[in-house]
């Protein structure tokens, strides 16, 4: 029983990165209609700007923190202007697409940069554990629930009670509306995507935290974070966390329980299993839990 | 809004960018014909060409940096000297592999197969299963940098140092007789790869002298993030020692798992397991008291006891100084060298030819490498004997190379009685 | 008056395909006849270029033409019927393991293993078509990536026929109407020609017999009604255009090219493992269609070929770019990381200033020169 305890607290933990990341795409698909799949690449170089301002620069650790996710909003901001502002109004498709050649770009960016050894983070707690009434749970997953759950709350209160954040909502529920009511959609999208290069570092600090130490495979969450985007909804930031939170889980819980009792499924059939899950949940819901059904005209 | 004239200049010079290359594609021809046509492929008038296949921009780069590093400073330290014969200076080209994925060894391989002497490095058990039908068919030898037991009886490899299952063998046998591990389970945490699969028959063999058996087997794939599952498996079989079969970015992650988990066993690990750079992450100190690594390498710290290290060490400073004179960097120095003494051999008798090479190789006898490494025997496929002491090291961050010496020249019964076959 | 050679080519009136008055004639594939001698004359260069080429260029452009039977697939599935997917990787892996599973267990020859991998894959297309009908433009993309994942993992597991991380060598058999292509003999020639030489005529006959096909399916009834889906769907089945048969029916189609495609990169390669077949190739494949011309058959292979070749072409210019080839060079940037970041600026470069691809900086040349000296 200790056991599924600690696991939920792991699946828990992991679930608020995937929640963290899965907000990042909700957010900027909400704004700008487009799935960026160049998240996982600020998600790294988010770790990686962290380390390089804790641990060459020497900076305490919760500055380095502010530092990355300052640096991450500003990049997102910057490729927002230069390479997504001149394809409004072209397919969703060809955006797409441009997004997967920054992710190729970011990622080869990191490992010409920083080279390809892992890099140590640098975080306080590394690799302690604290009693938890009967089980010992890893600092670090406490610590990540805690900074997730709160950036999370702050962003919804951001949504909810902020002029920016209300203007950002108009502009994604009617653009013309809005337009008509004096909120411009250059300043939307540009603070939607700095918005998400600051979650994605908060969620790559968060990863490599512990003794996981930063490398170039970070990047990578991002696309285990997308059935928990799917699962939750592309445009309900609610779904993104429900979805996060599930999708973590299920990971844990599939490694610990699926793969020792069913080594027919495969060696790490945990990879595969949030995949699984948002098969079957799509085939059940196709716009995802909390979704909006896309109504089409013809 | 861009204006119609930038988009206009912009699409003229993509398609003249487009012709260019249309162009350049069609200069590139006839490019490495001469040296295919040569009797002596690799050779010219005073260079002999050796080629390496190595990872050098994925996580296993941080093993495959350091062994090229080692071999090409011995390599310029020989040509230095005169190079082989006293007439060949000896060049190195290196082509980027992929650990994880074994196909890109074939495609390198295919590029350069025909402007190379013999290969000076080819890294990772599953890439050199992949290139052995290859270079069967083009009679090419190689030196791989994975020490699987199948090596031994290829006439196509020059297999060096002592197989994985001898490493794991008598570092289970050390701890079971002579550290207070008898009578406990024994388990195993390996790749699920072939470099893996090495490591497992070692401590099958292990077992099997001891009269037990695995008692657990954990398997994870390169690249994995997560271990709680592995780590819970054999903490639940109460494993008292664990035979470990994995690479550096892995065992970062396993020794940290099982800190957090509260695992206390003995990890006894393969040679590429472990790599000075994680002494200074947080698992250091779990690392420290818990994990032993059993192969035939010196220690770079050995410069007191060993002048062949040292030489190696001034050997780095000369010739590659930005990279650090570690652990693999002392195992790159071996490999060149076992090469090195292969093709002077070629040389002195004066055919250089890929069967004149082969040739060279069966009439070696021992190899002596100075303490460096343990000494091999080559000869007659049949008749060669790879070493079968190891060194027993535990983690050491303070020095260099990351590794203090537990027991020197280690050599159980069951490694002695290994029959080494041509499995294929 | 005499008429020039440039005359006579051109036809009688000087005119090609602009002016028909038959329905049969504007479908024409070579219609004009300029069209049929450039045909003659590609065909001619095709035969002596490996005669010219050395040994490596003639791989890059064997690689060439399987990738392009690859992307004509996932023309036809994306760029033809809208199904935007990033699965094709893992209808090439099928194709690739069919054929080494077929050659193991059976020693098939062949035109047999090919198809039999064709039909392979093809079915199991048919099996992920479905998906399509339920969910729709991002959705059915990030699904398509839930099957390269769940691909590699069966790739990975099922070590049985597939043989795990560690991979299978395959031994195929190339002979076909009685020629080894492999071991290609001419006589008055005392050595065979090499390996290479024999896959090039065998690919690029095949890439000729496919891509033929393919262009009957698209410039046909079935390509208007799947052009009519990727243009509206909802309209196209209010016309009467079966939404079920040419969705699921692209997903076949498309597959069973993917994985002839994957067979014949077995047979030649000799050699496959799972971690061929994961994400990164998916994206090189719509690379290729974006940057060739989504949409047009000759794109797919233009864009195939150009991505083949500029890797090799960085390379070669390594050394001349000081990029680090090895360690001792003392770190910086290796080749793997700037042909990966060419690939993503190309995309990007493509999607901004050419949305059109390579076909549509053809279109342009060709027109440049029709409308000569009017080209402005």
């Amino acid at each position: 029983m200790n056991d599924f305890f600690r696991y939920l607290v792991a699946g828990v933990s992991l679930g608020s990165v995937y929640a963290l990341v899965s907000v990042g795409f909700v957010t900027i698909y909400k704004a700008t209609g487009v799935v960026n799949f160049a998240q996982g690449g600020f998600v790294m170089l988010g770790a990686y700007v962290a380390a390089t301002l804790r641990m060459t620069l020497g900076l305490p650790f919760p500055i380095a923190i502010m530092g990355a996710m300052v640096a991450m909003a500003l990049l997102g901001a910057v490729v927002e202007r230069l390479v997504l502002r001149p394809l409004v109004g072209k397919p969703v498709f060809s955006v797409t697409m441009v997004s997967l050649g920054l992710l190729i770009l970011l990622e080869q960016f990191g490992g010409a940069f920083w080279g390809y050894d892992p890099v140590v983070l640098g975080d306080p707690w590394g690799i302690d554990t604290v009693a938890l009434g009967a089980i010992a749970a890893k600092v670090a997953d406490l610590w990540t629930i805690g900074a997730a759950g709160s950036v999370l709350v702050a962003l919804w209160a951001f949504f909810t009670f902020s002029v920016r954040g209300v203007a950002m909502r108009a502009t994604a529920a009617d653009p013309e509306a809005a337009l008509a009511n004096g909120i411009g959609a250059g300043a939307v999208y540009g603070v939607a995507w700095a918005i998400a290069g600051a979650i994605a570092a908060l969620a790559g600090i968060l990863l490599a935290s512990g003794s996981k130490g930063v490398d170039l495979t970070i990047g990578a969450i991002a696309l285990r974070a997308f059935p928990a985007m799917i699962l939750g909804g592309l445009d309900s930031p609610n779904g993104a966390v429900a979805g996060g939170i599930i999708i973590g889980l299920t990971e844990v819980l599939a490694a610990a329980y699926l793969t020792p009792n069913a080594p027919w499924l495969g060696n790490n059939v945990h990879v595969v299993a949030p995949y699984a899950v948002m098969l079957l949940v799509l085939l059940v819901r196709p716009y995802g839990i909390a979704g909006t059904p896309e109504i089409r005209r013809v | 809004m861009r204006s119609i004239q930038l988009v206009r200049r912009t699409r003229r010079t993509i398609v003249a960018l487009s012709l260019a290359l249309g162009a350049a594609c069609g200069g590139g021809e006839k490019q490495g014909e001469a040296a295919a046509s040569a009797p002596t492929p690799g050779v010219a008038n005073d260079t002999i060409t050796v080629g390496t296949l190595v990872p050098l921009s994925d996580a296993v780069a941080l093993i495959g940096k350091p062994i090229l590093a080692g071999e090409e400073a011995y390599f310029a330290e020989l040509n230095a000297k005169g190079g082989i014969g006293g007439k060949y200076k000896v060049k190195v080209i290196s082509e980027d592999v992929t650990y994880a994925n074994p196909s890109t060894s074939v495609q390198k391989y295919n590029k350069i197969k025909d402007q190379i002497a013999a290969f000076a490095m080819i890294l990772g058990t599953d890439h050199v299963n992949v290139t052995l039908p290859l270079m069967a068919e083009d009679n090419i030898l190689a030196i791989p940098t994975t020490f699987d037991a199948e090596w031994v009886r290829e006439p196509h490899l020059i297999p060096t140092m002592s197989p994985y299952q001898v490493q794991v063998a008598n570092g289970i046998d050390y701890w079971w007789n002579r550290a207070g591990g008898k009578g406990k389970p024994i388990c195993t945490m390996s790749m699920a790869t072939g470099y893996g699969q090495a490591g497992d028959e070692g401590a099958a063999i292990a077992t099997k002298a001891l009269g037990t058996t695995v008692a657990s087997a954990a398997k994870f794939r390169p690249g994995d993030q997560d271990f709680v599952a592995q780590v819970t498996q054999l903490k639940n079989a109460n494993c008292a020692a664990v035979a470990l079969t994995s690479l550096p970015t892995e065992t970062a992650k396993i020794m940290g798992t099982a800190a957090q988990l509260g695992f206390t066993a003995r990890w006894i690990s393969t040679s590429p397991t472990w790599h000075q750079v994680l002494g200074k992450s947080p698992i250091a100190a779990y690392a420290k008291e818990h994990l032993w690594t059993s192969t035939d390498f010196a220690s770079p710290a050995d410069t007191a006891t060993n002048p062949a290290v040292q030489e190696i060490l001034n050997a780095q400073r000369k010739y590659t100084p930005e990279q650090v004179g570690d652990f693999y960097f002392v195992a790159g120095w071996a490999f060149a060298k076992t090469l090195h003494t292969v093709l002077e051999a070629a040389a002195t008798s004066g055919d250089l030819s890929r069967a004149g090479i082969a040739k060279a190789l069966t009439s070696l006898g021992d190899v002596d490498m100075q303490g460096v490494v343990g000494n091999y025997r080559y000869g007659a496929v049949e008749s060669r004997e790879p070493p079968r002491a190891t060194n027993i090291y535990a983690i050491d961050p303070s020095v260099l190379g990351g590794f203090t010496i537990v027991a020197r020249g280690y050599a159980s019964e069951a490694a002695k009685a290994i029959v080494f076959t041509k499995k294929r | 008056m005499s008429a020039t050679v440039f005359e006579r080519l051109l036809g009688a009136s000087g005119a090609s395909q602009d002016l028909t008055r038959r329905y049969a004639d504007d479908a024409r594939i070579f219609p004009s006849r300029l069209a049929r001698v450039a045909l003659a004359a590609l065909f001619a260069v095709m035969i002596a270029a490996p005669f010219a080429l050395d040994d490596f260029w003639t791989s890059v452009l064997i690689m060439g033409g399987i990738t392009s039977i690859g992307a004509i697939g996932l023309n036809l599935l994306s760029g033809y019927t809208g199904q935007v997917s990033l699965g094709h990787a893992f209808f090439l892996g099928t194709g690739a393991y069919s054929a080494a599973w077929l050659t193991a267990r059976f020693d098939l020859p062949f035109p047999l293993w090919l198809i039999g991998a064709g039909v392979i894959g093809g079915f199991i297309g048919g099996v992920a078509g479905p998906f399509a009908l339920r969910l729709r433009g991002n959705y059915l993309v990030i699904v398509s990536l839930a099957l390269v994942v769940l691909g590699q993992h069966v790739f990975e597991n099922w070590t049985s026929v597939t043989g795990g991380l560690t991979g299978v060598s395959v031994r195929a058999r190339v002979s076909f109407l009685g020629l080894d292509f492999a071991r290609l003999s001419i006589p008055g020639l005392d050595a065979p020609l090499s390996r290479n030489h024999g896959f090039f005529y065998l690919i690029w006959g095949t890439v000729a017999v496919l891509a033929l096909l393919a262009k009957n399916i698209v410039r046909t009834r079935p390509g208007r009604a799947m052009q009519a889906i990727r243009d509206r769907d909802v309209a196209a089945e209010v016309i009467g255009v079966s939404l079920v048969k040419y969705k699921v029916g692209a997903f076949v189609v498309s597959s069973a090219y993917a994985a002839v495609a994957g067979a014949l990169y077995a047979s030649y390669a000799r050699y496959v493992s799972p971690l061929d077949f994961g994400l990164p190739l998916s994206i090189q494949y719509i690379a290729m269609i974006v940057v060739g011309g989504m949409a047009t058959i000759h794109g797919s292979i233009l864009g195939a070929l150009f991505l083949t070749a500029v890797p090799r072409l960085v390379e070669m210019l390594a050394p001349a770019l000081s990029l680090a080839t090895g360690p001792a060079s003392g770190g910086g940037i290796t080749i793997a990381t700037v042909n990966q970041m060419i690939f993503g600026a190309l995309i990007i470069a493509f999607l901004l200033f050419e949305p059109r691809g390579l076909s549509g900086i053809w279109l342009r040349l060709k027109l440049y020169f029709k409308a000569w000296p009017f080209s402005y």
